[in-house]
């Protein structure tokens, strides 16, 4: 009668494990690699402007930065689908399956991976951010919740990777979905449901924290969807819920506030 | 032989041009070449890449079969779909002509070098990396952009020489990564 709470434990220690370990090969994984590069060359634009130019602010010249860190978060996105698919790819799952460790432990194992690329944005992007605080201006309250909502981006973006990887194994897709995020534009005309766009930039810090919100339901939701392809389990189940009350309560909030008449704070 | 990409490629490319026939054919032509494009290179991915290694068909042979039977059907279902868009300008079509054998090339060279060391399965690489070289190309001046995608000063001859070239960089990778792997460890033993 005491096996229950002791796989319990057990399977948790074997979860983290398996995320330390998949964590590790991910942060030198060739999706990374490129994340890590593109990042770079977003941050080198804007360093070099601000070396040569006179009048850069982040919030007039910070742009390429937070294109570069996008970049970062949908590479982060090809890397965790390339980790997830790795089973599949190197037939390897039949023998994983005999293992004491279930498919469910596995599952939990890569999705809590995403943590480590998490960890590498936020410590580019804090240098970054405290680099331009002490050099040019401190940033407004509005530009670090653009900060804080690109480093969660980052996250949503890892664990969609993982979902994808679950429920589509097919190693075409999430380059398809990667290309879709590339060249999908905010329309040029200001709308409310346009709050639905991943990095959409609000003009004020009230909405722009229900927006961080939204941004980690859907993380909550992808990390549900991976998680339940194996099994439904009742925190799995829990995430799912939590997520989508989450994103929906931040963009009825949303989508009501972000527009007066023809007047909308993006 | 790895038929779904191109079949999901071609798919997602007629929905694309469903959606926005009549407005900006350009960027339209682009996306669905640079979809095209990104599925052909997993034409060369082969799962029995080590078992049919020793085999008397080399394995160039082995690649440029696979290159004929995806390439020539997917150049016909992208230019069908130009077509269907209806561009104005002759010359513009054939320029986004030479746009999608560029990125072609490209897809079919870094799928052949990536899977001389992945054991055959090259394909999950060329679209991050045709999207790198595209992102870093936009980010030079339009003088020094090797893989443009508007205006180069130039004009229509700069814009061929361009995509042909890359094209023709993609074709030599593809040639050199193909060469026999047993034949050369046997020269190096020499």
């Amino acid at each position: 009668m005491s096996s229950g709470p002791g796989y319990a434990y057990s399977s948790r220690r074997v979860m983290r494990a398996l995320a330390n370990f998949n964590g590790r090969k991910l942060l030198v994984s060739w999706g990374l690699m490129t994340a890590y590069g593109m990042a770079l060359l977003g941050t080198g634009i804007f360093l070099a402007a601000a070396m040569t130019q006179d009048d850069v602010s982040f919030g007039d010249d910070g742009w390429t930065v937070a294109v570069g860190f996008y970049m970062f978060a949908i590479f982060t996105m090809v890397a965790t689908n390339y980790a997830a698919l790795r089973d599949r790819r190197e037939g390897t799952s039949e023998q994983h399956e005999s293992l004491p460790a279930d498919s469910r432990v596995r599952s939990g194992g890569l999705v809590l991976a995403t943590a480590w690329p998490f960890i590498a944005a936020t410590v580019l992007l804090g240098v970054v951010t405290a680099v331009t605080a002490v050099w040019l201006v401190v940033p407004s309250g509005v530009q670090l919740m653009a900060v804080i909502q690109t480093m969660v981006f980052v996250a949503t973006l890892g664990t969609l990777g993982v979902a994808l990887a679950t429920w589509v194994p097919n190693p075409f897709v999430a380059p398809v979905v990667a290309f879709a995020l590339f060249i999908v534009q905010t329309p040029e005309a200001p709308a409310g449901w346009h709050v639905v766009f991943p990095l959409a930039h609000l003009g004020s810090v009230y909405l722009a924290g229900w927006h961080t919100i939204y941004l980690l339901g859907l993380t909550l939701i992808f990390a549900g969807i991976a998680l339940v392809r194996s099994g439904a389990r009742r925190w799995a189940v829990a995430g799912l819920l939590v997520g989508s009350v989450a994103v929906g309560v931040s963009l009825a909030v949303m989508t009501t506030q972000v527009c007066s008449g023809s007047t909308c704070l993006f | 032989m790895v038929w779904w990409a191109p079949a999901i490629a071609l798919g997602l490319s007629v929905i694309l041009v469903a959606v926005r026939r009549g407005e900006g054919v350009t960027l339209t032509a682009q996306a669905t070449a640079i979809l095209m494009a990104m599925s052909v290179g997993f034409a060369l991915d082969d799962p029995s890449y080590e078992l049919v290694a020793p085999s008397p068909s080399s394995l160039l042979h082995r690649r440029r079969w696979r290159v004929l039977v995806i390439v020539p059907p997917t150049a016909v279902a992208w230019m069908a779909l130009v077509w269907w868009q209806g561009p104005s300008d002759s010359e513009e079509t054939w320029v986004l002509a030479a746009m999608f054998a560029g990125l072609v090339g490209l897809s079919l060279g870094v799928a052949g070098a990536a899977g001389r060391r992945s054991r055959g399965r090259g394909g999950p690489v060329v679209a991050p990396i045709i999207l790198v070289a595209l992102i870093l190309s936009s980010a030079l001046p339009p003088r020094w952009r090797p893989m443009p995608m508007g205006d180069v000063p130039g004009g229509w001859s700069a814009l061929y020489i361009r995509w042909w070239s890359v094209a023709v960089v993609g074709v030599l990778m593809l040639l050199v990564s193909s060469r026999d792997p047993a034949r050369r460890r046997v020269l190096r033993a020499r």
